[in-house]
């Protein structure tokens, strides 16, 4: 039995951390006492945000929160909350003062892209704020054992279904009938919502293919009704489909008696621990009214498919159950996800059953049910261990619409029933629904983000007023606390990057669905997420892809245009770096989402399960009179599924064309099977096969081998996230889908692969009775039966190991160059000398001297004009040109001096390429004047004047760039 | 209408110094004592010249650039003027050499009347002086004073931008009456006339006399009144007390003769009182006996109550006129508010947000290319200081639909630093646009002045094509707000807090009265000072029901602010401060006036002596100061009391190399007084507590960063301990 390797604290900075502790317990007593320092200590943290620094008191103090929040990130994991309020104080301080000091507003156009930005950055800060408050503190569940004695609440199993393939019904139904539950309590019905007569048809839709889809449908409902009686469950059909799935199950819910309610997608086949691990909950706690559980797919989603990292990169769904709904239960705010939870009579009665079209019209009726459920003051439990398995949806477009039905759900309850506003809720609860909802606006933003660079260097648009040195400055620490506190929040769950990938794929269904949704609640219908397609070869949705390769091509014109733009705008190029940066990181993005939009083909009805079993082989019966002395080899499975498998035997095997094969497992069962191909590895032989087709009995029998066991779904688990990597993973997407992983992505995606967790799983010893149960240990060993002693546990938090004191060195170098900022040591101040003035607020600031150079630019033109006029003309009487040459020359000299344009000497860093080009201007206008007096003494030349008035022209012209003021 | 504004800015800006400087007419120059000249002067016209730079505010020469251009100026008649004769305008000026005389000109017209046109050719390009003949009949009380140039350098389609079309009208240019004065009318409807005429030139001057050496304390009350109310009047125009005199022969200006009989003995010689009954006050206008044209003002009643019933009267004559004749009875006044006060533009009020128009500046409109800036002053309390990122200016403006939003912009200027300048590119522009400036902090001082320039250009300006200035304009609404949060503290005492209108002793909104207190038994000099005072708080004061009283020491220093008026003479308040050792400088006057070769008083020590003023916090009110002036004599006390309406002077108190604030302030009769600070300073008024964090941090920044780390780890700490007492983890 591995015991876990719970991180010990044994540096010697570690009785730091009791202080801490210490204040804590004595903060912790007494609410008010509580508040009020809580309170006290975020001042602090205000203050920071807010105030107005120096730059060299930014930088240094920047630097000194970084590396904190390394040191804590890189030594003291465990202790990853530090980071929390440190990140918030940056991301705040950011958002101040980009509020308070950057809005542009010197024309309509910059306006409302500043204020767009602006909006969406605000809508980043909100969800970090949420995020942060969603996932700092989990309760992470243990399930609650069943009393040995006492009656047992009835239980109802509800699996509505719609057009999905019986087959995949046939696998849920079966798993739930292998559900460890006294039979006389356990009732399972198969809800048919099959779309009933009278059928429409379809625009575009041939006479032949509706009439068939009538006849299909037709045939269904008959199918099904043969189902449920071959398997002995119940069936209830309704005469309509109103209000889709609520309206499915709140008809059956009218129809059964059972005390507790558990509801499966078609598709979810749970485990036989399912209800012994979610009904002790309600006995525990009569307040309790739904136990949601993770729903876990054994098949990848569209994006991990086309990009090849199965097992290697969280999907969405992983950080959802098991982040933050972990998060959500600490909260009492738990939803119900449509699947995999049971739910109490009671208190759906109480709340007058699924929200239906009655309550409010939502696509997710799930989450609006758990809403009410809360708000009637019912209480919640999240049982984080996976009990079920699924189908991810194959196909991208399924994904996007399974993705923009619930974005539109979540929006029409943020219109019609905002949780901010409901009564009944607690704080916490009115925030973390908030947070769900409000999650599935990032359409619009991420678009404004996406946009923001082409905008720039193509439309000149500026969201943002001010320095762009300036900006970085105030965006960095941002960003990378932000970037910090999100891995540390997030750990294995989330890797960097990827999120954005799946986000930015959605975004323009999602700005569109949610926006609509906000001001017309009531448009949308719900729609059935397909499950089970198939792909017989590879293809480019163009559809699915087309609003992201437009923002690809974008993107791409702009990194074109970027280097014209910055040979052009000396003054501006800054800014253009940061932003072709900004662009290339979209742009890497927008690859990925390319990537994930080449679907690699789906030709395998069933899925394959990964499965490790030993097996033995032998001929098939009918070989026997061929092979009278029948071999038999051993091996062990890779993968399953109805249709076939893939194992491995001993190296040299030969294996016949029709096999037998048996899996050595609990629910041990001999299948006749095809061998379809024998690969010879240097230690063994691969052999995959096909199964021969099961009778319904083997069926059950695979079913069970394949979905019941207790520990089925607990091993996912991925490595924690590698930044770097993670970033170049992204960036080859396109190449990885293309290319179908070739090897040497597949050294960097196996690298990643391999990281193995370092804090191992526990693992409970198998019950001796029935075979290897890894993760549950039965007491009396009677989980076979219908053992009521069930203990699952959890696994552990996991945190990342503690790293080398070697990795010290960047944070310790952030402190050293902090600390010499505060002192003001000189080689340190004058790095960032060099890259912006340190002392600006003390000095004549940024914006006045800006205009003070608009001034000296104007005057200039003036002058420059007279001149060429004077050098173009004829030549003026001697008198004449002395009183001219006195007036222009002193004008000019007025201008130089009242303006103070002397190059770069002594002027504000940021300025400097318009102070040079103003004063390169001054030194060619002297020169041409020059010039001009010894044409008039008949000495000079004509020609050479005027070049060098061009040239004070193309000075001047470069200067006015720099100012942004536009050129006829 | 802009230049008679930007005059009347300009003269309020200058025009105490200018008033100190310049004599107030001619008589005031070439008067003396000797009664030979007074009479010569009454023998025939006497001249006066109205200088531009003195009188009418010019501070520089005006420059006329473009094609066209002018400048308008104004100037009065004074009403007590009889012209025997047309003035004459001398009008020096110069201009481009390459000005064509046959298409350049100058114009002059007065009152919309051309009344001269002059070439403007090579001859007359440097120092050229015109004389020209102003027709009598042409002027009225206000004149319109206008020089229109046309300027041209070559016979072709021109550049106004050219900057060899200027010319230049020097400050030095004047105007030269001859005139006869006019003997005064005896008619208390008039007052303030003639006591102090509104289109005369320079500041008001007012003799008092009083027969005795001593005056009795309800005229010394009576005085502060009226001088309050005087202030107030003659708003930046000033009053100037002259030294007192004892008989009416001497006063060489117009003369107040305040009291009751009994204490005033010329009261009775000029008016008879038997018709007056107790508590009846009368109030007389007549005219000198030597110089029918100055006035006598002849204040008095049967009793004290009497006397101060003429003196609310009089005080309240603008609103109220009650008065009528030469001579009027008071049966019935009461104590009332003094005029409203005239000043113009008015400092900053204590709210946080104001407008322009509550500055008492109107609309602004500027037009042409080469338009002068518009000048906001901005005088705020002298212990306010603004906060951090507390100071905002929101400029309402509009402009002409001619401009050309390419090169046209508006400038935003603080005490000379550029704030903002931004394009006239606002669609809204032409009706109203809006432009909020920050107000740094480190630009932003208790006395400021904003600058608001409209560089203005015309949309597709062609040479050839006249492009008419009124095409070209831009206004600054009376609606543009600032909003300056302040906080309200300073060191005390410093002296160098009088140049905020004599900071903390100006009567403002909410901020308490002011006592002058006088010796215990005043003489004519020192009552002369107060009156003086109290006309100067009158001119500064905005509040509209200002108290100030005028008392001797007799009834103690009170609870209010104080300023004493101290000479050798016995002085109760004073003596008591001396002896409760409150004054920084005690002792002897031998020691302050004479030193004693102490260290500092040796420093300070004069060549002469003369005076001090010390400043100090009042021993028992912790935010009152006491103002201590203190004369080797009366005479000497009023000549300093005289030069405190100088701002100048006081900014002269102020002025320290170092930046350190002085309470005391020694003066001689030659050279600038000598400053010092003597005694502990203290801070009056409290820093908020935002304030005070943030003037800490900003000098202990890198607290915020530990601070922050701090809060991070106890935060933390708590949540987890906190979580897992909940079932969870964090």
């Amino acid at each position: 039995m591995a015991t876990p390797q719970v991180p010990t604290t044994t540096s010697p900075l570690d009785w730091l951390v009791e202080l801490p502790q210490r204040f804590a317990r004595f903060a912790l007593v007494g609410r008010w006492r509580t508040r009020l320092i809580t309170g006290l200590l975020c001042v602090p943290l205000v203050l920071y945000a807010v105030a107005e620094l120096p730059p060299r008191a930014h930088i240094a103090l920047s630097l000194f929160l970084m590396s904190a929040g390394l040191i804590v990130a890189r030594r003291f994991p465990e202790h990853r909350l530090i980071v929390v309020p440190i990140s918030l104080a940056a991301s705040t301080r950011y958002i101040w003062w980009r509020g308070t000091h950057t809005l542009a507003t010197t024309n309509p156009a910059d306006t409302a892209a500043s204020l767009l930005l602006f909006a969406a950055e605000l809508y980043a800060w909100s969800t970090l704020l949420g995020g942060y408050f969603q996932t700092s503190v989990e309760k992470v569940r243990a399930p609650v054992p069943l009393p040995k004695t006492g009656p047992l609440p009835s239980v109802d199993v509800y699996i509505p279904t719609y057009d999905e393939d019986p087959q995949i019904l046939r696998t849920t139904v079966e798993a739930a009938m292998s559900m460890d539950y006294p039979s006389d309590k356990l009732a399972i019905y198969i809800l048919d919502d099959t779309p009933k007569p009278p059928y429409k048809q379809r625009p575009r839709e041939s006479k032949e293919d509706f009439s068939a889809r009538s006849k299909r449908l037709r045939d269904r409902m008959q199918s099904l009704r043969a189902l449920a009686r071959s398997l002995g469950c119940g069936y209830l059909a309704r005469k309509d489909n109103v209000d889709a799935k609520a309206g499915n199950l709140n008809f059956a819910m009218a129809r059964t008696r059972g005390d507790l309610i558990t509801v499966f997608d078609t598709d979810h086949a749970p485990t036989q621990s399912f209800l012994q691990t979610t009904i002790g909950f309600f006995i525990d706690d009569e307040e309790v009214a739904l136990v949601q559980t993770p729903h876990h797919f054994y098949n990848p989603d569209p994006i991990e498919r086309n990009l090849y990292h199965e097992g290697i990169v969280p999907t969405e769904g992983h950080l959802f159950y098991h982040r933050i709904q972990k998060g959500n239960d600490f909260w009492n705010s738990a939803f119900f996800c449509g699947s995999c939870a049971v739910m109490r009579r009671t208190a759906l009665d109480e709340v007058s059953g699924f929200t239906t079209s009655a309550d409010i019209h939502t696509v997710t009726e799930d989450a609006h049910t758990a809403l009410k459920l809360h708000a009637a003051g019912w209480k919640s439990a999240y049982m984080p261990i996976p009990q079920a398995a699924g189908l991810a949806t194959e196909r991208v477009a399924d994904h996007v619409g399974q993705r923009i039905r619930w974005a539109r759900g979540m929006a029409q309850i943020f219109a019609q029933d905002n949780p901010l506003l409901k009564p009944g809720l607690t704080l916490a609860q009115r925030l973390n629904y908030f947070n769900a909802a409000w999650h599935f606006f990032n359409g619009l933003p991420r678009l404004i983000f996406l946009m923001a660079p082409p905008a720039y260097l193509l439309l000149d648009l500026h969201p943002l007023l001010g320095y762009v040195r300036e900006a970085m400055i105030y965006a960095l620490p941002h960003l990378f606390l932000a970037w910090l506190g999100a891995a540390l929040m997030h750990r294995n769950t989330r890797h960097s990057f990827w999120p954005d990938v799946y986000e930015t794929l959605l975004a323009p269904y999602t700005a569109l669905v949610t926006t609509v949704a906000l001001f017309f609640p009531k448009l949308g219908k719900f729609n059935v997420t397909a499950k089970g397609a198939l792909l017989p070869e590879a293809r480019f949705d163009w559809r699915r892809a087309l609003p992201c390769l437009i923002l690809l091509v974008l993107g791409l014109v702009s990194l074109v245009a970027a280097p014209m733009k910055w040979f052009r705008y000396e003054a501006h190029q800054d800014t253009i770096v940061i932003a072709t940066l900004w662009n290339l990181l979209n742009l890497g993005i927008l690859g990925g989402v390319m990537g994930a939009c080449y679907e690699r083909p789906q030709r395998r009805r069933e899925h394959r399960v990964d499965r490790r079993w030993p097996v033995s082989v032998r001929a098939a019966p009918e070989r026997a009179a061929v092979e009278p002395e029948q071999r038999q080899w051993q091996g062990w499975t890779h993968n399953l599924s109805y249709g076939g498998g893939c194992m491995e035997v001993e190296r040299g095997a030969v294996l016949p064309k029709q096999i037998q094969v048996t899996l050595k497992t609990e629910y041990g069962i001999t299948l006749l099977a095809d061998t379809l191909e024998q690969t010879r590895l240097t230690d063994a032989t691969l052999v995959r096969f096909k199964f021969r087709p099961l009778s319904n009995s083997d069926h059950r029998v695979v079913t069970r081998n394949l979905f019941s066991s207790s520990d089925s779904w607990v091993h996912e688990d991925y490595a924690f996230d590698h930044p770097v990597r993670s970033a170049l993973l992204v960036a080859l997407s396109p190449l990885i889908a293309l290319l179908k992983k070739p090897r040497w992505v597949q050294r960097i995606i196996l690298g990643a692969a391999e990281e193995q967790p370092l804090v191992e799983l526990e693992v409970f010893e198998a019950c001796p009775s029935c075979g290897a149960v890894p993760q549950i240990a039965a007491e009396d060993c009677a989980i076979c039966e219908y053992s009521l002693a069930t203990r699952l546990t959890s696994p552990p938090v996991r945190v990342p190991a503690r790293k080398p004191l070697a990795t010290m060195l960047i944070p310790a170098l952030f402190l050293i160059t902090a600390l010499g900022l505060a002192v003001g040591y000189k080689p340190v101040v004058n790095v960032f000398e060099f890259y912006m003035s340190m002392e600006r607020w003390t000095a004549v600031p940024f914006q006045t001297r800006v205009a003070e150079l608009n001034q000296a630019h104007r005057e200039l033109r003036a002058l420059h004009r007279q001149l060429g006029e004077a050098i173009a003309g004829e030549g003026l009487a001697a008198d004449d040109f002395d009183a001219f040459w006195n007036d222009w020359e002193s004008n000019l000299l007025d201008v130089q001096r009242n303006r103070a344009l002397y190059g770069e000497a002594g002027s504000r860093v940021e300025t400097a390429p318009t102070e040079r080009a103003l004063y390169a201007a001054v030194l060619s206008m002297k020169a041409a004047g020059t010039e001009l007096q010894d044409i008039q003494s008949g000495r000079g030349d004509r020609v050479l004047a005027s070049d060098l008035l061009l040239s004070a022209n193309a000075s001047l012209d470069e200067a006015a760039e720099g100012l942004g003021i536009p050129l006829r | 209408m802009l230049h008679a504004a930007l005059l009347l800015l300009a003269a309020l800006l200058c025009a105490p110094a200018a008033a100190q400087d310049a004599p107030a007419t001619d008589e005031a120059t070439d008067e003396s004592d000797d009664p030979k000249a007074r009479e010569a002067k009454k023998q025939g016209p006497q001249s006066f010249e109205v200088k531009f730079d003195e009188h009418l505010m010019l501070p520089s020469d005006v420059t006329l650039q473009g094609l066209l251009a002018y400048e308008t100026l104004t100037f009065t008649v004074p009403r007590s003027w009889e012209l025997p004769s047309d003035p004459v305008l001398e009008l020096n000026f110069e201009h481009s050499p390459q000005l064509l005389g046959d298409r350049s000109s100058l114009t002059v017209r007065v009152n919309d009347h051309a009344i001269t046109s002059i070439e403007l050719n090579r001859k007359n390009a440097v120092g050229g002086t015109a004389r020209v003949t102003i027709p009598r009949e042409l002027l009225d009380d206000y004149n319109k004073l206008t020089v229109l140039v046309t300027q041209h350098v070559t016979e072709e389609c021109e550049d106004p931008f050219d900057p060899s079309l200027w010319s230049r009208v020097n400050k030095s240019s004047l105007i030269r009456f001859a005139y006869n004065p006019k003997p005064i009318t005896e008619e208390l409807l008039d007052y303030p006339f003639p006591l102090y005429d509104p289109l005369s030139y320079g500041p008001a001057e007012l003799t008092l006399v009083s027969a005795d050496d001593e005056l009795a304390p309800a005229a010394i009350e009576a005085l502060g009144v009226i001088g309050l109310s005087l202030g107030r009047i003659a708003g930046y125009h000033t009053l100037n007390v002259r030294e007192p005199v004892a008989t009416l022969a001497k006063a060489e200006t117009n003369a107040l003769v305040v009291g009751t009989p009994e204490d005033n003995r010329i009261v009775e010689k000029l008016v008879s009182q038997r018709n007056l009954n107790a508590g009846e006050g009368l109030i007389a206008v007549l005219p000198h006996p030597d110089d029918p044209s100055l006035a006598v003002l002849v204040v008095t009643g049967k009793d004290e109550a009497g006397l101060m019933k003429a003196a609310h009267a009089l005080a309240g004559h603008d609103r109220y006129p009650v008065l009528a004749g030469k001579v009027a009875k008071v049966r019935l006044s009461e104590s009332d508010d003094p005029p409203p006060s005239r000043r113009t533009p008015k400092p900053a009020p204590p709210d946080d947000v104001f407008t322009l128009e509550d500055l008492g500046i109107p609309d602004q409109t500027v037009r042409g290319f080469y338009s002068p800036p518009i000048r906001v002053p901005l005088q705020m309390e002298g212990d306010s200081k603004p906060r951090l990122d507390g100071a905002r200016l929101e400029l309402h403006y509009g402009y002409g639909a001619q401009l050309d939003t390419r090169l046209s912009t508006l400038e935003v200027r603080m005490n000379g630093v550029v704030l903002h300048s931004v394009a006239l590119n606002d669609e809204d522009g032409e009706q109203s646009a809006k432009l909020t400036v920050e107000l740094p902090q480190a630009v932003l001082e208790a006395r400021s002045e904003v600058e608001v320039i409209f560089h203005l250009f015309p949309v597709d300006f062609d040479p050839c094509r006249r492009v008419s200035d009124r095409m070209i304009w831009g206004t600054l609404f009376d609606s543009s707000e600032f909003n300056i949060r302040r906080d309200h503290y300073a060191m005390m005492p410093d002296l160098g807090l009088l140049q905020h209108d004599l900071w903390p002793f100006t009567l403002r909104e909410g901020k308490g009265e002011t006592d002058i207190i006088l010796s215990d038994a005043p003489d004519r000099y020192e009552a002369a000072a107060a009156l003086q005072i109290a006309a100067e708080m009158g001119r500064l004061s905005t509040e509209a029901s200002p108290r100030l009283a005028v008392r001797t020491a007799a009834s103690g220093l009170g609870t209010d602010h104080a300023i004493l008026l101290v000479t050798d003479a016995p002085h109760g308040a004073y003596g008591a401060l001396e002896s409760g050792g409150a004054l920084s400088l005690t002792g002897t006057d031998d020691r302050l006036l004479k030193g004693d070769g102490e260290g500092e008083l040796q420093q300070a020590a004069v060549d002469s002596d003369y005076g001090s003023i010390e400043e100090l916090l009042h021993p028992t009110a912790a935010d009152k100061a006491i103002l201590v002036m203190r004369g080797a004599d009366s005479e000497d006390l009023l000549g300093m009391v005289r030069g405190l309406k100088d701002v100048r002077g006081l900014i002269s108190l102020a002025a320290d190399p170092d930046q350190q604030t002085n309470n005391l302030a020694v003066f001689g009769q030659i050279g600038p007084p000598r400053t010092l600070s003597v005694g502990d300073r203290q801070q009056v008024g409290t820093i908020p507590l935002a304030s005070r964090v943030e003037q800490g941090l900003r000098k202990s920044w890198w607290l915020i960063g530990l601070m922050v780390l701090l809060a991070a780890l106890l935060l933390a700490a708590i949540g987890r301990l906190w979580a897992s007492g909940k079932g969870g983890r964090a």
